[in-house]
Parts: structure tokens; C-alpha cells; sequence
């Protein structure tokens, strides 16, 4: 663990990432208010002791919406990243073990996929489907699945090649379990890499999503819905379009910096491949 | 080159095929008739199976395909259930927004990452260089509608510089509708300025350490001639890899940015067919954003090929 913290990069990114992440676990037992409780004699207020970031147009408290969105930014991320690393991982490897034409069809499709932006396929889907934040995590989702496939294959095969793999497999280890035992944890690195940097990729889509009215749905808070809300009120209540971007970005930055932290750790060779 | 040239022909003929067939799937699967949807939940079973058949929803599927992308080839992308006219006169009048509007973008984000990009490559480890991180990290880290917003809070609301939001519309007033989307483009463009400019650095400052730029410089080169000449040329194509792939981001970003500044774009269009369940345009307008990424990174590819004679010869 020292070594993680010896980044400057990583140390920033997980002091920023615990506290969003922190802010979101106390929410389920404590927000100052109740996020979804209006108080229209209190509406529109700048911040304050009683209100620390102020309330909305209904009077609902900034910091204590601040604090639910955070839970929704951080399941749509561990959903969205465990779709595409559960699908990619295992449409990689079989790419990368069985070579030929899978792999062909696999890289093929996962081409088509992965220049496709990841927002206009969520908004596809969930104008198909219907808004609400389970479509939205399964739309972004499906479109991370390439790129865990494609990085999945490409870590698999130089594995393969190596001595202790051909060692194992002469030594009678079957091909599957080769795959559990050596080749995965082997990958495991770039894999963990990647998943927080689209980890706060889909913390951004989500919010795009929710401000267009796609994401989250009303009552509950989500920080895209909040910045769409406040966009009405800019002009009296310019701290409403202020609070929830600062959220946003900050979530993104913290995770972000922890991903560039634990790949310059982890895989030293990928520095500066983003 | 011809062979090669030929090669990626096909492959994008058959991916935009590809395309094609998902959107037009995805479409179909979607819960509910699109002619009961059209005449709403009072309709006779007569008028649904009536309209049905104008729409030729009653033929098989391949059938219905085969006749949507034979129609697509001519130019006809069908009719919108909203506005009663051709998806392709909608198009082409939005386009006259999200056109300029993306390519404002490009312009702006290209103008400012190159030039950051090569001065942080030149001054590795110095402050200019940590202020380009500084900033490619924080625009990593924002969303371009809150940019938007932030924009418009700042030259809208309180320096009164520009409008909140719309569009005056070309005819009206040329100045004024470039005017109405330098905000939302400055917008779009911010956030991929972080992407490029970090991309210019670390390209760049691989390529300085190559042998031929020590090279160069030993030869009595001026170092403008051994950056621009030499270090940029070799440095530009993944730049320009992910400039292609840009254009698919800034494209569905406009979706959202022609929203906050109210826009009538493209982005504009699909965001209310959404919303009144207008799904030939929903299925038109995704489709040609789809073929415009792919028509563009054919295109960045080609564009490989002319900057770096080894990929002609592999």
C-alpha cells in the first residue's frame, strides 16, 4: 500500500475519491435533510448555517440532494464498469485462447462498438427502453464491453506466450484452469486500470444522461437532473448550477487521478497511454 | 495503396451495413406499435391495421429493412410523425447548426491543445508544464454542459456579453448566429482541448527522444525546425487518431450542449424525437451520426497512410 501512496497522482485521486464515496454511505443513515422534502417558504436560499449549499426551487436542501447523488453516480459506475468487465473479460479471453475466427468475430464487433460514443448509445437505448437509471447503467454498460475486450485480449496473448504458461500446460494443467489460475490474475493490473478511469467515465455519462431527462429519475436526486433544474433559476440562484458540477467534476478528477495513480504503479508501461 | 485503399473500402461499406442493421433492430424490438403510438390509445383496430400497412409495418422484417435502406441510398430517410415532412429536409436544416457548431469546436480545441501540447513537451517538469496537466485534468474532469452552463452564468448572466441561449438562424443574421455558438462550442470544445493537449505532450515528448532528433539537433538545426519539422510531423498521427475519434464525442456532445443553449440542431432534434417518441427521426438522425464516425475514422485512416509511408508498406 505504501508504494500506491507514494504517487502524488494516486494519494490526491483516493483522498478525494473517500470522500465522495464516504459522503455517499453516510447519506444512507444521515443527510442534514431530507432530500426529497420541499419547503416552499424556504425555496430558492443562498448558503447558509441552516442550509449549507442553500435549496432548490421546491426549497429542498442542495448538500443533503449533493449527498443522494452521490449514491447514484457511484452504483451507475460500479453497475456500467461491472457489465463491460464482466462481458469484455470473458469475450477477451476467449478471443485470445481461441484465436482464429472467434477472435475475428469478437475484434470485429468489438471495432463497431467501441468508436460508437458511449452517450448517443445510452441515449439510444434508453429512448427505446425508457428513462431510468437501471437503462442508463446497462446502456453505458454494454458499450464498455469492447473496451475491457479488446484490452483483455491484447494482455492475454503476450501471457500465453510465456514460459510459465507453457510449463503449466506441459505439466498437464488444463487450458480453463491455465485461464483462472495464471492468465486472469496476470491481466488483473491494466484491468483494474481501466475500470476506475470508465468507472468516472460513467459518472459523466450519467450526469448527461440525467440532465437530458434520461438518467435518474424525479424524486430522487441525481447531480445531472440538479444542474438541469438550476439552469432556470441561474440568474437568482447562481450557486444551484455551481454545487452540482463541483460534485461531478470533482467525483471524476478523484477517480480519474486514482486510475493515472494505480496505472503508474501497477503497469508503469502504460504511463501516458490516455 | 489501391489494394489497401480497396480493402478498407469493403470494410467500411460492411460496417456501416452493420450499423444499420443494429439501429433497425434496436428499433424494432421497442416495446409498443409504432402505428397505435401514432394514433394514440382511442384508435380503431381498423385505422392501427389501416396505418399499418400505409407504413408497410405488416411486410416481413428483411423486407422492411431491405426497403428502408434501399430508400436511405436516394436520399429519402422517411417521414417525421411530428412535423409531417421528410426526415432529410429536417436533417439538412439542422445541420446548418450542429455543422458549425462541431467544427467551431474542432477549431477551438485544436487552436489551444497543440500549441499548450508542445510548450508542456518543451518545458517538461516546469511550470507551464504542470499548468497543462493542471488544466487537461480539471477538463477531463468537467462535463461540457456544465462548462456550458458556467459559460453562460459568466458572459450571459453577468458580463451580458452574449445570449443565454438560441439561435437567430443564418438568413437573419450571419454575424449573430456565429456569435450564438462560440459559447456552446467554446463548451464542446474545452473539454476535448484536455484529451489533445495531453496527447500532444506525451506524443511528443516520446518522439524528442528519438535518435533522428538528436539527429537533427547535432546537425546545427534551429530548434523551431527540429520541433515543427521533424519532432511534430511524426508526432501528430495519434493526435490525429484521437482528433477522428473526437469528432463521434463532439457530435454526441452536441446532443446535450444544443440542449443547454437551446440550439435547433441535430442534437436538438433527436433530444424532442426522444421525447414525442418520433422514432423514424430517432432511427435517421442516430444512423447518420453512426456513418459520419465511421466515414471519419475511414477517412483519419486514409489520412495515416499519407503521413506515414511505413503503414503503406506494411
Amino acid at each position: 500500500m505504501k508504494r500506491f501512496f507514494r504517487n502524488r497522482n494516486f494519494s490526491i485521486g483516493f483522498v478525494i475519491s473517500s470522500i465522495i464515496v464516504t459522503g455517499a454511505l453516510v447519506s444512507f443513515v444521515y443527510t442534514p435533510y431530507d432530500p426529497t422534502a420541499m419547503d416552499i417558504r424556504h425555496r430558492l436560499q443562498g448558503p447558509s448555517q441552516t442550509h449549507w449549499l442553500g435549496t432548490d426551487h421546491y426549497g429542498r436542501d442542495v448538500f443533503s440532494r449533493i449527498m443522494q447523488g452521490a449514491v447514484n453516480s457511484i452504483i451507475v459506475g460500479l453497475v456500467a464498469v461491472s457489465i463491460g468487465m464482466g462481458f469484455g473479460v470473458l469475450l477477451g479471453s476467449l478471443a485470445g485462447y481461441a484465436r482464429g475466427v472467434p477472435d475475428e468475430v469478437i475484434m470485429r464487433l468489438s471495432d463497431l462498438l467501441y468508436g460508437f460514443p458511449a452517450v448517443l448509445s445510452a441515449i439510444l437505448i434508453t429512448s427505446v427502453f425508457g428513462p431510468g437509471i437501471i437503462n442508463s447503467m446497462v446502456a453505458i454498460g454494454i458499450f464498455y464491453i469492447p473496451i475491457f475486450s479488446r484490452l483483455t485480449r491484447a494482455s492475454s496473448l503476450s501471457v500465453w506466450e510465456r514460459d510459465y504458461i507453457t510449463a503449466a500446460r506441459a505439466a498437464g494443467r488444463s487450458d480453463s484452469s491455465t485461464m483462472f489460475r495464471h492468465i486472469l490474475p496476470n491481466i488483473m493490473a491494466p484491468l483494474i486500470v481501466q475500470g476506475t478511469i470508465q468507472f468516472a467515465v460513467a459518472i459523466l455519462a450519467e450526469a448527461g444522461l440525467s440532465y437530458l431527462g434520461l438518467g435518474t429519475q424525479p424524486p430522487k436526486a441525481s447531480w445531472g437532473q440538479m444542474l438541469q433544474e438550476a439552469q432556470t433559476f441561474m440568474g437568482t440562484s447562481p450557486g444551484l448550477a455551481v454545487f452540482p458540477g463541483l460534485a461531478i467534476g470533482l467525483a471524476v478528477l478523484g477517480f480519474n487521478l486514482l486510475g493515472d495513480g494505480l496505472r503508474d504503479t501497477l503497469d508503469p508501461k502504460m504511463t501516458g497511454a490516455r | 495503396m489501391t489494394t489497401y485503399l480497396v480493402k478498407r473500402l469493403i470494410v467500411l461499406i460492411l460496417t456501416l451495413l452493420l450499423v444499420s442493421i443494429v439501429i433497425f433492430v434496436v428499433m424494432r424490438i421497442i416495446p409498443g406499435d409504432p402505428a397505435q403510438i401514432i394514433l394514440g390509445i382511442q384508435a380503431t383496430p381498423e385505422a392501427v391495421a389501416a396505418l399499418r400497412e400505409q407504413l408497410g409495418l405488416d411486410r416481413p422484417l428483411v423486407v422492411q429493412y431491405l426497403s428502408w435502406i434501399g430508400a436511405l441510398v436516394k436520399g429519402d430517410m422517411g417521414h417525421s410523425i411530428n412535423y409531417g415532412v421528410s426526415i432529410s429536409e429536417l436533417v439538412i436544416q439542422r445541420l446548418t447548426v450542429t455543422a458549425p457548431l462541431t467544427l467551431l469546436a474542432v477549431l477551438f480545441s485544436v487552436a489551444i491543445s497543440i500549441p499548450m501540447g508542445i510548450y508542456a513537451s518543451t518545458h517538461q517538469n516546469r511550470p507551464g508544464d504542470y499548468g497543462v496537466m493542471i488544466f487537461s485534468q480539471i477538463g477531463l474532469a468537467i462535463p461540457a454542459f456544465w462548462a456550458g452552463l458556467l459559460l453562460i452564468l459568466l458572459f450571459a448572466v453577468h458580463l451580458n456579453w452574449f445570449a443565454s441561449g438560441g439561435f437567430p438562424g443564418w438568413s437573419k443574421s450571419f454575424s449573430g448566429s456565429i456569435k450564438s455558438l462560440l459559447l456552446p462550442a467554446v463548451a464542446l470544445g474545452l473539454i476535448r482541448a484536455a484529451v489533445l493537449a495531453r496527447l500532444t505532450r506525451s506524443s511528443l515528448l516520446e518522439v524528442l527522444r528519438e535518435d533522428y532528433i538528436q539527429t537533427a539537433r547535432s546537425k546545427g538545426l534551429g530548434e523551431r525546425v527540429v520541433i515543427y519539422k521533424h519532432a511534430f510531423r511524426n508526432a501528430v498521427i495519434p493526435v490525429l487518431t484521437i482528433l477522428g475519434l473526437q469528432i463521434g464525442q463532439l457530435l454526441a456532445g452536441a446532443i446535450i450542449i444544443e440542449q443547454v443553449f437551446f440550439l435547433p440542431g441535430l442534437g436538438r432534434l433527436v433530444y424532442l424525437a426522444i421525447n414525442q417518441r418520433d422514432l423514424p427521426v430517432v432511427q435517421a438522425v442516430v444512423l447518420l451520426i453512426a456513418s459520419i464516425i465511421v466515414i471519419v475514422n475511414f477517412l483519419v485512416d486514409l489520412m495515416y497512410v499519407l503521413l506515414d509511408p511505413r503503414i503503406r508498406l506494411e
